[in-house]
């Protein structure tokens, strides 16, 4: 059997398919037909959106975080640590950034 | 807004910046340079101030109405070092680009100070770390020749 796939801007594409996934793809109600197809080709042309806005999932710390956050409870309690102001400013003046 | 429900008036927090979390900012500028360029860096850092800031005001508003900060403490480093130590996320990326790592960096940081309200009036980075760091693996293999 066969089907067409029409894109926007685009000429029809014929989609050549068995007997069985045609019977399979008609058992369906048309919308799960739909997402089905949507899956099926999504995955084929491996499509990725590149503006896709992303949740990036929190991690625990490593071995190395807590080393550097041991790090700085110990400059903390020596009193080694400079305001943030000053530290921003510093590092603009060394970029020859502006705020 | 200084005046709050309770009608205590925010103590200001005054952010710093240990030497170790100095050192973890220049590393990251180091690196945003070469991945994203200046502007890379230079939006990098201006989202570190921001969100600091931010924090410090957030976080002085939260004592003055409730006594303590809303967010709660990060347990493992809490924990391991028996202190309150606190984590927030600073995404510099939210946008999936090819080829591109992970936005999300932590920064690490406790309260500290005496005031005769809050008991606190500095908020101390004390690390600013990539979420994707980690440690060096040294792998050793059995059939590794000897030294004979």
């Amino acid at each position: 059997m066969q089907a067409t796939l029409t894109l926007p801007g685009a000429e029809p594409i014929v989609l050549n398919l068995s007997d069985a996934v045609t019977r399979a793809a008609l058992a369906l109600p048309t919308w799960e037909r739909s997402r089905t197809a949507a899956v099926a080709l999504s995955a084929a042309f491996a499509v990725t959106d590149d503006d896709e806005e992303v949740y990036y999932p929190d991690t625990d710390p490593t071995e190395e975080d807590l080393i550097a956050i041991g790090e700085g409870i110990a400059a903390m309690e020596a009193g080694d640590t400079i305001a943030g102001d000053v530290f921003f400013a510093r590092i603009r003046e060394e970029n020859g950034w502006t705020k | 807004m200084d005046e709050v429900e309770n009608g205590v008036a925010p103590q200001p927090l005054f952010p710093h910046f240990t030497t170790p979390a100095q050192y973890d900012v220049a590393r990251a500028l180091i690196f945003l340079r070469r991945v994203a360029g200046d502007a890379g860096a230079y939006a990098f850092n201006d989202q570190l101030d921001a969100t600091v800031a931010g924090l410090c005001e957030r976080t002085s508003q939260e004592i003055a109405s409730h006594g303590k900060p809303f967010d709660a403490p990060n347990e493992i480093a809490s924990l391991r070092f028996a202190r309150v130590v606190y984590r927030e996320r600073l995404e510099t990326n939210r946008k999936r680009r090819r080829g591109s790592s992970s936005g999300l960096w932590y920064v690490y940081y406790a309260l500290h100070g005496q005031t005769a309200t809050s008991g606190a009036d500095s908020l101390e980075v004390l690390a600013v770390r990539h979420s994707a760091s980690e440690p060096f693996k040294i792998s050793q293999s059995d059939d590794e020749p000897d030294d004979e």
